[in-house]
């Protein structure tokens, strides 16, 4: 039976396999209900009561340990897919999702794989093609230039010759890297040798492959991303941008949709811009072009993320596009229902990550189970995540927790609602960063938009000092320690016995039962 | 009723509360050294306690903290058990600052190294973090080894203090 939303697919599918963990397979599972799928999860050993797990109409126990044997074991998870009677696999964002060899293994397996072609993970993967390919395509590049030299000591030369027609600063980058890895900033000439040589060392190590560009660097930019969406017949629409400055060691923070820069006119320069790069890879579902915009407002291609993205869900906020239920619907080889005259940007949205880390001690990760976790609830606001309460936050996995977004009419109602919804989120046993989440939105110069990636580092630079609990609030514990408040309990059933009203169904003021003052 | 606690600051607090049928009053509070007039109620209702200019606090207890979220703000004040003295012997113990895995062990017993040198470089949640000599000193212990994994707070040297 073919569900209704996919009659005259080419790929029609009902069961999809979600080869990820936490807040995205979450995210996935509930598109799946949504659209009528049947939803797998597999998992390790040590996920075995996550949220994920739980949510999934089947769950498969993925054998061995650590992610090389589970989450990233491609073979396995295939072969899962294929005794479970599994017709597609969602690769969610990282682990395998930019991996082409496991984007190949499954079509040749006979599964729908919903993600981009593999030859279009692999161009814009290798930067220096990446580069190639966008400056054919004409889109514009960060300026900079690749090196193709074999020998080390002619290659050292000829970054050398390079850095001088450049200019400095510089990044010297690995042409495989990613995530910060095999990426040298030079801000001296008598420093280009060692800075190449680290970085090609460091790429060689992590991926195999010691290829190394220049590009200029751009200091003070912005980091903005063009949405993309194309389907299996060379339809391409961009679904505007998302502003992500906000950085720590690149590490995105916040994101927001629009961003306070982009004007109707450069949105649909760089909207062009990404659709033709989209193009010049044959590119097939939902990816992003990421962008920097310097303060003179020109634009150069980053780099491209060929899966969904963490921040996916401010565009959706924005623009009514469910982009999860759209990887299906291309990946089941329908056309898209949409044209770009039908995308419009409707309000404001802003996504913060929500993650176990000490903000005041240079934000290193924490642990600790999430004794009490009340996540904000009412109009726009949205929260994607992957754990509740009880859980325990264990080293083995990032430590994002949650994705806060909020939705409003304009900017200055989004930060208010986010103020506001930040302000009702309750996470008690583990550090986070949510005090300083507050801090930041409220800050005066995020406030009037002034974002770049190096925002943090500006104003927090001598790190984040936590606010010293009020009279208040040291009252209200030593109360709670007098009246033998119980560890790790949501309810006392103590208190409920002292107050017999509480028993009572009928009892209109079981929740509002304030007396003071 | 007494108690001690102490908050993010290494401030020590010290209430003292009577308790009525309405809930429970100051009768003294101090700051460190400082006492603090009081004009303020508390009451229990079930996981929270309410306090008489009308906010609510939500609270909870793991271990000895207790977490508290007051007017969108997170803290954690530890409880000080009477008679404990929490600042005991933890001198010259180097220990984890997160849960991770031990990337690299830079010194040897019995090494001599200076306050600022890198001891140990380790791993958690795709973050590196080095673990400094505090002070100089001479390494007593190695108390971990490369590929180790640890639990925040394992102590990972123990480093004699040059007197």
């Amino acid at each position: 039976m073919v569900l209704d939303w996919m009659e005259g697919a080419e790929r029609p599918f009902s069961k999809v396999l979600v080869a990820n963990r936490g807040e995205i397979a979450c995210r996935i599972i509930r598109a799946c209900k949504e659209l009528g799928l049947n939803s797998v999860a597999v998992h390790a050993e040590d996920d075995k009561d996550s949220l994920f797990v739980e949510m999934a109409d089947e769950s498969i126990l993925l054998e061995g340990t650590g992610l090389a044997q589970t989450y990233l074991n491609g073979e396995q998870i295939i072969s899962i897919a294929l005794k479970n009677g599994v017709h597609a696999i969602h690769p969610g964002f990282g682990f395998l999702s930019e991996r082409s060899d496991f984007a190949n293994a499954v079509n040749s397996a006979g599964l729908v794989w919903v993600g981009p072609p593999a030859q279009a993970i692999d161009s814009m993967g290798d930067k220096m093609t990446a580069r190639r390919l966008m400056r054919q395509a004409g889109v514009p590049v960060i300026p900079g230039e690749e090196i193709n030299e074999s020998d080390p000591e002619k290659e050292l030369a000829a970054i050398h010759e390079a850095s001088q027609r450049i200019g400095l600063p510089l990044m010297i980058k690995a042409s495989a890297g990613g995530g910060g890895k095999g990426m040298r900033m030079v801000s001296e000439f008598s420093g280009v040798r060692g800075a190449a040589q680290a970085a090609r060392r460091e790429a060689e190590a992590a991926f195999g492959d010691g290829r190394v560009y220049i590009e200029k660097m751009l200091t003070s930019s912005r980091h903005i991303e063009i949405q993309i969406l194309a389907d299996s017949f060379s339809n391409v629409i961009h679904l505007g941008e998302r502003e992500c400055s906000v950085q720590r060691r690149h590490q995105k923070v916040l994101e927001e949709a629009p961003s306070p820069v982009v004007s109707e006119g450069l949105r649909a320069q760089m909207g062009a811009a990404a659709v033709n790069a989209a193009k010049a890879v044959f590119y097939e579902g939902a990816g992003t072009v990421e962008f920097l915009v310097t303060t003179h407002g020109t634009f150069h291609f980053l780099e491209m993320n060929t899966r969904i993205q963490v921040e996916h869900p401010i565009t959706e906020c924005v623009t009514g596009v469910d982009l999860v239920v759209e990887q299906f619907r291309i990946a089941a080889g329908l056309p898209l229902n949409r044209e770009q005259t039908d995308i419009s940007i409707n309000g404001h949205s802003i996504e913060v990550r929500i993650y176990a880390e000490s903000p005041a001690s240079g934000f290193l990760p924490a642990t600790g189970t999430l004794a009490r976790w009340q996540a904000p609830e009412g109009p726009g606001v949205r929260v994607d995540t992957g754990v509740r309460q009880g859980d325990e936050v264990t080293p083995s996995y990032d430590p994002m927790l949650a994705k806060l977004i909020v939705h409003a009419s304009d900017r200055n109602a989004a930060i208010r609602r986010m103020r506001r919804a930040l302000s009702e989120f309750v996470i008690l046993g583990t550090v986070t960063n949510v005090d300083f989440l507050q801090d930041l939105i409220q800050h005066p110069s995020f406030k009037a938009g002034r974002t770049s990636t190096d925002f943090i580092a500006e104003h927090w630079g001598n790190g984040w000092t936590e606010q010293a609990p009020s009279i208040d609030v040291v009252l209200a514990v030593a109360v709670a320690e007098a009246s033998g408040m119980q560890r790790n309990k949501t309810v006392s059933a103590s208190s409920e016995s002292l107050d017999p009203l509480r028993h009572d169904p009928s009892n209109p003021f079981l929740s509002i039962g304030k007396r003071f003052p | 009723m007494q108690n001690e606690f102490q908050d993010c600051n290494s401030e020590k607090w010290v209430v003292t509360l009577s308790s009525s049928a309405h809930g429970f009053t100051v009768e003294a509070m101090s700051r460190g050294a400082e006492n603090i007039a009081v004009d303020v109620r508390a009451e229990r209702k079930g996981s929270k306690i309410l306090l008489s200019d009308g906010t609510m606090a939500t609270l909870c207890k793991v271990g000895d903290d207790w977490w508290i979220h007051h007017s969108g703000r997170t803290h954690k004040l530890q409880l000080i058990e009477p008679g404990l003295d929490s600042s005991e012997d933890s001198e010259g113990s180097l220990v984890a600052p997160m849960p991770g895995t031990i990337l690299d062990v830079m010194v040897t017993r019995g090494e001599q190294v200076a306050a600022g040198q890198a001891l140990i470089l380790m791993e958690a949640m795709k973050m590196e973090h080095k673990v400094v000599a505090p002070t100089d000193g001479l390494i007593e212990a190695l108390l971990c080894s490369q590929g180790d994994r640890v639990e925040q707070g394992a102590v990972l040297i123990e480093l004699s203090g040059k007197e």
